[in-house]
């Protein structure tokens, strides 16, 4: 019994529900324990949603992975300035990024599109709270079409229905980094809470203590 | 001693006007001398003779449709055509209204002889389905004297032409009605005639332009001529043949004047920057409508959908009726690179995403960043025209660094700072901006707040505190 098993095994005859690879192909996140968690990375293409509170690390949380890219970079309404000295001197070729302030957002979602299937941008980043799924479907499309990835950056939590992302992470801050839950995957089961440190990427934002300094006695009371 | 070869088109109205088999009459006729001045095929098998009188000519042939002469079109026809033969022969020039000049012995080299000259301009011009009559000559004048009188005929050398031309009757030369006169009163009444008097009797009896004249036929003296060159600028005026309210209806005439706009970037290897379409309206000021291509463009298919793009958003105050396409700015191509590894994703370069972007949603909608070298954060990085490389050059002389502080995303003004946070780095004191009138005086510090948001604070002189960025 044993024996055969084992060679069904070699033969690829046995289908295992926990050793499933990912059904992308991904790309490396440069962080060790999301890259394990996500069986690899980021996805090559489709559309990755992100929900989190603006501020804690949501885009620091992909700089490394943008900064092997290759082609452009496109922000879509961005909260804020997008900061070039940032970019520039975290290595990012600042000639490449693209920043669309569109009106409405049906145009922000057009806009979207075009740069997703135009082949000529490797990463997409919209700011939108809320979207169809048959937007979502549509932006899938471009992004197979144009081979490029869609983050989409939401800050509320609250949706209902189950939108067909390849990836769907929520983040939340913590001390040394985020706390990273996997709401979604395509070809995965979704994940529990873990944690991502970002000491050594940006160690002057976060909290960490490191082992070879002590702190500094505090007067007792007396 | 050059050679020239003069083409003149007895029917440059009508034939462009009435191209092809008309079964109909047509006859042009000149207003100020009530004459028949050109016919067609039709109106001729009817009697109908260039000349008559348009009495004459409506008594001949009951239904004649009859047009006004307008040398304004014969220029513009003229026009075109220069630049049509410009394609296979360099130096031409026009007589207006109806007839070109061409030097020939400067191209007999490029075609081998003449014989391979005529056969080749021949049959460039065939397609144009008009009608003319040709000669060479030894001298401009003398060659549009053979044309005019419809010789027909490229002479191979000088001697054979000055035969010819001496049997002419002077009357069918250029000369004033009243010196042709007093030359017959003479006995002159050929050119032979004429050229056989010799130069200094003709000083002696006759005014300074006969003199002129005589030199310039026998191309003893110079005639000087202004070579046409093609123009640089693209500027074409589109008549429509309706007034057009929906924006919509105007891809048709908007695509034919692109196709041209495609034929003269073609012909100069040069790709347009930007087009300014002029929609002239009825009893209003015409609209004005800009559309740029990062890339350059000199393809229709490719400015046609920008255009459509840009019209949909377009309010007519009064209906169209006519339209101008000008190539604004012109440039040289230049050679795209792209990697033949990396396969085929999607069809756009990055220049050619951004021109279609930018016509949808305007030039201040999308931007590309820059880095500048001006120590104040909120300065140093700015919006700018996307994809530019003189930016690239500049920004890369900017040395990276890789422990500067910076937060990814910029508030466009600092707003107060509102919530209590915990002081995790800093200061970075920037006091800097003395030469301008915004000097600043901040001390920089990376906050947390409460709920786990990293901020780029600062506090001013006054000991005010701002938020600047998140490190988002």
């Amino acid at each position: 019994m044993h024996d055969l098993i084992n060679l069904l095994q070699r033969r690829h005859l046995v289908w295992h529900g926990t050793q499933q690879k990912a059904a992308y192909a991904s790309q490396t996140s440069q962080y060790p324990e999301l890259d394990e968690k996500l069986d690899g990375g980021f996805p090559e293409s489709g559309v990755v949603d992100i929900a989190s509170p603006s501020g804690i690390g949501e885009l620091r949380l992909l700089l490394p992975f943008l900064l092997r890219q290759k082609r452009m970079l496109v922000y879509i309404n961005p909260p804020g300035q997008v900061c070039a000295e940032q970019l520039h001197h975290y290595g990012i070729d600042i000639t490449q990024v693209l920043v669309i302030y569109p009106d409405k957002t049906n145009d922000a979602l057009w806009a979207a599109e075009q740069c997703m299937k135009s082949g000529a941008c490797a990463t997409v980043m919209l700011w939108q709270n809320t979207l169809e799924v048959h937007q979502i479907k549509r932006l899938q499309v471009a992004a197979e079409t144009g081979q490029s990835l869609l983050f989409l950056h939401r800050t509320n939590d609250k949706s209902t229905i189950s939108l067909p992302v390849t990836l769907g992470l929520t983040l939340s801050a913590n001390d040394t980094g985020l706390d990273i839950q996997v709401r979604k995957r395509k070809g995965g089961w979704p994940l529990p809470v873990f944690k991502v440190n970002m000491c050594q990427q940006w160690p002057a934002l976060t909290l960490h203590r490191a082992a070879n300094v002590l702190s500094f006695p505090t007067a007792k009371a007396v | 001693m050059s050679q020239w070869l003069y083409l003149h088109y007895p029917s440059l109205q009508l034939d462009s006007a009435f191209c092809g088999r008309n079964e109909q009459a047509i006859i042009i006729v000149q207003g100020s001398k009530n004459e028949v001045v050109q016919l067609n095929s039709a109106a001729m098998a009817q009697g109908v003779k260039v000349g008559m009188g348009l009495g004459t000519a409506s008594a001949l042939c009951t239904n004649l449709s009859v047009h006004a002469y307008n040398p304004e079109i014969e220029i513009t026809k003229l026009k075109e055509l220069s630049q049509w033969l410009y394609l296979v022969t360099s130096d031409i020039t026009f007589f207006e209204p109806d007839g070109i000049l061409l030097r020939i012995s400067n191209m007999l080299l490029l075609y081998g002889g003449l014989r391979e000259y005529w056969q080749m301009l021949e049959s460039h011009m065939q397609p144009l389905c008009l009608s003319y009559q040709f000669a060479s000559g030894c001298s401009p004048l003398a060659s549009r004297l053979l044309a005019r009188v419809g010789a027909n005929c490229i002479y191979p050398n000088k001697e054979t032409s000055l035969n010819v031309l001496k049997i002419q009757p002077l009357h069918s030369s250029d000369l004033p009605k009243n010196v042709v006169e007093k030359l017959s009163r003479i006995g002159v009444k050929t050119l032979g005639d004429l050229l056989d008097i010799p130069m200094a009797d003709i000083a002696r009896r006759f005014d300074i332009e006969l003199v002129n004249y005589v030199g310039r036929v026998t191309g003893q003296f110079k005639h000087p001529v202004a070579f046409f060159h093609p123009p640089e600028v693209f500027v074409h005026y589109l008549e429509l043949l309706f007034e057009v309210e929906n924006t919509q209806w105007l891809s048709k005439p908007l695509e034919k004047l692109l196709g041209q706009l495609e034929g003269f970037l073609k012909l100069q290897d040069k790709l347009a920057h930007e087009l300014l379409l002029m929609l002239h309206q009825r009893d209003a000021e015409p609209m004005s409508i800009t559309v740029s291509s990062a890339a350059g463009e000199y393809q229709a298919i490719k400015w046609l959908p920008l255009f459509l793009l840009r019209l949909e958003s377009v309010v007519l105050s009064a209906p169209v009726t006519g339209i101008t396409l000008k190539a604004e700015r012109i440039a040289e191509r230049l050679e795209l690179k792209t990697d033949l590894f990396d396969g085929k994703r999607g069809n756009q370069s990055p220049h050619e995403l951004v021109s279609f972007l930018q016509a949808k949603l305007g030039k201040q909608a999308v931007r590309g960043i820059s880095l500048t070298d001006d120590p104040r954060p909120q300065r140093a990085s700015q919006n700018d025209e996307p994809l530019i490389s003189c930016k690239q050059i500049a920004s890369k002389q900017i040395a990276i660094n890789p422990h500067l502080i910076r937060p990814t995303l910029l508030l466009p003004y600092p707003k107060p700072l509102t919530m209590q946070v915990s002081i995790m780095q800093g200061p970075e004191r920037i006091v800097t901006g003395w030469w301008d009138s915004k000097p600043i005086h901040r001390d920089y510090f990376v906050a947390r707040s409460l709920t786990g948001q990293s901020l780029w604070v600062f506090r001013n002189h006054k000991h005010q505190w701002f938020i600047h960025g998140m490190f988002s």
